[in-house]
């Protein structure tokens, strides 16, 4: 029997939704405050208009829709489909208000990938932009890093008990500790103590490099929110290119890098084995991986000699971590010989670990899939009766059991669909489809690398196609899935 | 006749090479990138606009010039020569315009990206500080939405203090 929602239900979920809207308008806050100091005072009013709506609306929704059901979790998954398309487009009205997008829908596309950590942009003239709008821009990384839904949750306290729908409807697959606010409460502790490394690090080399205290502190901050959540957006249009620093790249390698480690593996590391890194199965995974990726990279680009390292493997840690950093000049992406070319898009389609910020397939499902595979390969060869089952290593030894199988494939195959959905219409624009195949695969695992599609000049399809992957790739599929399929069950009435 | 032959090869040679030597310095900074190969290690002229700051490097300073939709990254071993920049482009204001010459290179070998080295660089138009001025449609939105959200607030705060929990 499926669970069919009725008013009371959306009377609930709305409810739910002004108040996560409220705890957004909180946010904005900031860049208000980064506009009061520096003066900003244009920037200022656009940030005033976004704050003031979005706390309008919060408060209107939490007064005319009051809670009528106790939340389980079909407003979860509701809420988080919903709220990350509300939280977008609210996002979205100080960034249009700049008067750096040509409409509403490229500043809607950009907060889109800012809170899916995608990293793909359409903003123009971004060497001009305001520092408020700035931090904004890399603020909506890091709160959507975090999960924007799990970010308000573990402030306000009201809404526990249906803490866990929120937990998984914003595609985080496991727990750390048994209770899920204090887990919330636990990856962001772990976020503070990056950010504090992260900030000191990238200082100290921008600060050597000659830019004035001010700038370093707020480019390392940037640059700290873009890497660790894998966010990929940069304060100046080439991106990691705009430094010409070889110490700057290997730092940001190394945020990208635990940016995309399991929070759990990272909850392991901190309390109890350091050896686990060694054992698991999804740095395994990873190292076998990016060994691998590498190898071919290397095949494929051995004509650039020295520079293979900058150009070639940075791309691909980038690409793998799901960040999108680039160092390489405009559309130089697009001189990489096929096989490179291929090499990052493998690299982005696989992604970093589960419960971590990036996207796409991830290293536990990839892993798995493998596995399985060769563990029907082993079962052909032993006798009919007997009966096998493989182990693997993740915090703990664990049975490759059936239901595993069946939700890592399920989740493979949903991801290389959109991945291969989205190159289909982008090739229906007569893009190459090595482009289009490349763009799609950036868009959905939330990667932000670009071959030089998207662009302001993109066709309006195109874009709004983009920002449903962004938005489905980043939520996993599974609550948008579920939340449309509640929908249809209202017309089956 | 062999001479003949010779001194017409050299010719022809001479006319090619001061041919794409004269591509070379009208190509854009998209042509450059768009077919680096094809400028690899030879004399480029860029027009646009200095971005951000100098950056220091071993052994000399750093530039980065925009043109707008592309931007590249120039090595100057003398930091002598960017000392008459007077404007760098950011939020506050509008870079200095500058005409660089110099060798592009796809894969420098000294910092394995791809630049150009800075052979001379002349400033075409000095920038300015930039301006913002405030939008009346923008300042009364602002109001508006700032006095519906103090009295939202003010009944959301009362329906809170006193209102049915829920």
């Amino acid at each position: 029997m499926i669970i069919s929602p009725d008013r009371r239900d959306f009377s609930t979920i709305l409810n739910i939704l002004g108040r996560l809207i409220l705890g957004l308008s909180l946010f904005m806050i900031i860049p208000i405050i980064v506009a009061l100091i520096k003066g900003e005072y244009s920037p200022l009013l656009d940030f005033l208009i976004g704050f003031t709506f979005s706390a309008v609306l919060g408060m209107l929704l939490t007064l005319i829709f009051p809670i009528k059901k106790e939340a389980g979790w079909i407003h979860a998954f509701f809420t988080v489909s919903l709220g990350w398309l509300v939280f977008s487009l609210l996002g979205a009205i100080p960034l249009y208000l700049s008067a750096h997008f040509s409409s509403f829908v490229d500043a809607w596309f950009e907060s889109m990938s800012g809170f899916a950590t995608t990293g793909l942009i359409l903003i123009q003239d971004l060497d001009h932009l305001s520092i408020s709008h700035n931090m904004w821009r890399h603020l909506t990384m890091f709160i959507g890093g975090q999960g924007i839904i799990l970010a308000s949750l573990s402030i306000l306290t009201r809404a526990r008990s249906v803490a866990l729908g929120f937990y998984i409807g914003e595609a985080r697959q496991e727990k750390i500790l048994p209770n899920v606010i204090a887990t919330a409460r636990f990856i962001w502790k772990v976020s503070f103590v990056y950010l504090i490394l992260g900030v000191i690090t990238f200082f100290t080399i921008l600060y050597g490099q000659g830019l004035s205290g001010q700038r370093s502190f707020f480019h390392a901050l940037w640059l700290f929110f873009a890497s660790f959540d894998t966010g990929g957006f940069a304060p100046q249009a080439q991106n990691i290119a705009y430094y010409h620093s070889f110490s700057l790249e290997i730092a940001t390698i190394v945020f990208m890098i635990l940016g995309a480690i399991n929070f759990n593996l990272h909850f392991w590391l901190w309390n109890k084995s350091k050896k686990e890194i060694f054992r698991n199965f999804e740095t395994r995974t990873f190292f076998f991986t990016v060994g691998s990726l590498s190898l071919i990279l290397y095949f494929s680009l051995t004509k650039m000699g020295p520079a293979m390292f900058r150009k070639g493997f940075y791309q691909l840690i980038s690409a793998h971590s799901g960040c999108g950093f680039t160092n390489l000049a405009s559309g130089e992406l697009n001189h990489f010989p096929t096989l490179g070319l291929l090499a990052v898009i493998f690299a982005m389609m696989i992604g970093g670990g589960v419960c971590s910020t990036t996207g796409g397939i991830k290293l536990m499902r990839l892993g798995i899939v493998f596995k399985s595979f060769f563990m029907e390969i082993k079962r052909w060869m032993m006798p009919f009766r007997a009966v096998y089952k493989d182990r693997f290593h993740h915090l703990q030894s664990l049975v490759l059991s059936d239901k595993r199988m069946k939700e890592a494939y399920l989740f493979f195959f949903i991801f290389i669909f959109t991945y291969v959905a989205g190159a289909i219409v982008a090739m229906g624009f007569g893009y190459p489809a090595s482009e289009a195949l490349f763009e799609s695969v950036s868009a959905t695992a939330n990667v932000g690398l670009s071959a030089g599609i998207t662009s302001p000049m993109m066709p309006l399809t195109l874009k709004l196609v983009y920002i449903f992957q962004m938005w489905a790739g980043r939520l996993e599929f599974i609550s948008i899935f579920v939340s449309l399929g509640f929908v249809l069950s209202l017309f089956r009435k | 006749m062999r001479v003949k032959l010779k001194l017409f090869i050299f010719c022809l040679l001479l006319m090619a090479s001061a041919a794409s030597f004269a591509y070379a310095e009208n190509a854009s900074l998209g042509d450059i990138l768009a077919s680096p190969e094809e400028f690899s290690g030879q004399e480029v002229q860029i027009e646009g606009e200095v971005i951000g700051e100098a950056l220091n490097d071993a052994g000399g300073i750093w530039l980065n010039i925009s043109t707008g939709p592309q931007q590249i990254g120039v090595f100057s071993a003398d930091k002598e020569k960017v000392e008459e920049i007077t404007y760098w482009g950011s939020y506050s204001a509008t870079g200095d315009q500058v005409r660089i010459k110099g060798i592009f290179y796809k894969e420098c070998l000294a910092h394995q990206i791809s630049d150009v080295h800075l052979g001379s660089l002349e400033i075409i138009r000095e920038g300015y500080r930039n301006e913002y001025p405030i939008s009346p449609q923008k300042q009364q939105l602002a109001k508006m939405l700032s006095i519906i959200c103090l009295t939202i607030a003010f009944i959301y705060l009362i329906k809170l203090k006193y209102g049915k929990r829920d």
